[in-house]
């Protein structure tokens, strides 16, 4: 059983996605687990649990290893997440990955080389 | 989903609800600031104050970039769009936030190339792939989103990449807050520290609350059990005697902060002498500006924009709301004037600003109450 969430209407309006908040306000940031290293370029493609893919800055979050799970906000690695975490209550607490922005994936996002194009 | 539903467990949360309502001091009116708009969006999403004891109260702090931003910077903003050869980038949140004349869609639909994106890195490629245009990111965020704006330039100096500029609008975190510590309408018991921004600037930049203004601070995650949690922690402090900052998000939060972040910020960012807060006004050294090492990206340096002051329309709350002095439902014009669609001020704009949280979570709770 989890905490009840309401359906909500979707602004008409190109937005972030409401359902998860925005990319720049209340310090809003993703878990994503990294999938392939472009290492010259300090670039990674990662994936949110949702299996959404994503080309992600991780030079300030290095050294980055494959499946490392990574704190993305704005494209960007801002921290890495540990990876055995417990839950509340019980000692310590566990990662909770916020949904992604939103469902679309920057063209050529797929391809870590091809990133910064 | 596996991680999420563990910081989700309602049963548990009902079980943390009441180690908060032991905790509380009987006919004492506890209250905490959640600093940070992704806090303020959780606590209406899950509805966590229906399950805080009465004696425990929430107030939504100044931590939603986009709700803090002048009027005068969105017309500044679309001065720079409606330059010849512009391309002009942003993010969603930002579209719909009223200037004295209008949105960016309001300025889009007129005819200025206003494109959103994700991230700046985004708008580095448009920039790429546009050689002869101008492409102008309006970067805004607090320290959470300052390094990825930071990296980016970098990337563009690296790359020789001369047709991209920032307009910058980054802000701080700690001097809007010693703002609201300082302001005498403001009775706070404690707060619950900005969990992302913490990631980069760490936790000892939040110790001056405890050490100047004797209050507690807990960083705290974003999820529901995370923030009760947080609330326990502020409580048990209160009752034991004890005001220092805690940190409830260690498994994201180390206590330094990131140290590669703060010296890439550093290298391509400076501190302005003052920036404007909606609702809050002018506090010094609160925002951040291109160093000259990057002026040559500095949009504000290639364009001239019409910096001019816009006051606030009258009827617009969001000072108080942003200052926690009024809740949301008690502005003149909330949920009538002003509504996600139409927004009047900018704490309805955001989804994580606190009248558009309320407005699309908490009021369905309040209409069966009245009911």
């Amino acid at each position: 059983m989890t905490f009840a969430q309401p359906e909500l209407r979707v602004p008409d309006e190109p937005h972030c996605d409401p359902n998860s908040g925005c990319i720049t306000c209340g310090d809003v940031a993703e878990e994503m687990r990294v999938v392939a290293i472009d290492a010259e370029r300090e670039l990674a493609l990662c994936e949110h649990a949702s299996g959404e893919r994503q080309t992600v800055e991780i030079a300030l979050v290095q050294p980055v290893g494959d499946s490392d799970v990574l704190l993305v906000h704005a494209g960007t690695a801002i921290a890495k997440v540990d990876k055995e975490p417990r839950t509340p209550g019980r000692g310590s607490s566990m990662k909770s990955p916020r949904r992604s922005r939103g469902q679309d994936v920057p063209a050529g996002a797929e391809d870590v080389a091809g990133v910064v194009r | 989903m596996k991680f999420v539903d563990e910081f989700r467990d309602a049963d548990l949360g009902k079980v943390m609800a009441g180690e908060i309502l032991a905790a509380v001091e009987p006919g004492r009116t506890h209250k905490f600031m959640e600093v940070c708009g992704g806090h303020t969006h959780s606590i209406y999403k899950y509805a966590i104050d229906d399950i805080l004891p009465d004696e425990v109260e929430l107030v939504h702090g100044p931590g939603c970039p986009v709700c803090v931003m002048p009027m005068g910077r969105i017309d500044d903003g679309i001065a720079l769009a409606n330059e010849d050869g512009v391309i002009f980038t942003c993010f969603g949140d930002m579209m719909r936030v009223p200037g004295s004349d209008g949105t960016f869609t309001d300025a889009k639909a007129r005819g200025a190339d206003i494109r959103m994106v994700y991230s700046p890195l985004d708008a580095l490629r448009l920039a790429k792939q546009n050689p002869d245009r101008k492409v102008v990111f309006f970067a805004i965020g607090f320290e959470t989103t300052a390094p990825s704006t930071a990296l980016t330039l970098k990337r563009a100096k690296a790359e020789g990449v001369e047709n991209f500029l920032c307009m910058c609008n980054h802000v701080t975190i700690v001097p809007p807050l010693r703002a609201l510590l300082d302001s005498p309408d403001l009775r706070l018991d404690g707060f619950i520290g900005p969990g992302h921004v913490s990631t980069v600037v760490g936790v000892r930049p939040f110790e001056f609350i405890p050490a100047d203004y004797e209050r507690p601070l807990v960083t705290a995650g974003f999820e529901p059990l995370d923030i009760l949690q947080a609330i326990h922690m502020l409580l048990e402090q209160l009752g034991s005697g004890r005001c220092e900052v805690e940190n409830q998000y260690k498994r994201v939060v180390p206590y330094e902060g990131n140290a590669a972040a703060l010296k890439v910020m550093s290298e391509v960012f400076e501190l302005r002498p003052h920036f404007e807060w909606r609702g809050l006004g002018f506090i010094s050294q609160s925002a951040l500006k291109l160093s000259d090492a990057y002026a040559e990206f500095d949009a504000e340096e290639h364009f001239t924009v019409p910096g001019v002051r816009v006051a606030d329309p009258k009827a617009c709350q969001c000072g108080e709301v942003l200052k926690g002095v009024i809740k949301p439902w008690e502005c003149k014009v909330f949920g009538t004037a002003c509504t996600p669609e139409h927004a009047i001020g900018t704490c309805m704009v955001s989804p994580e600003g606190a009248c558009a949280a309320y407005y699309n979570y908490g009021r369905f709770s309040r209409e069966k109450e009245a009911v």
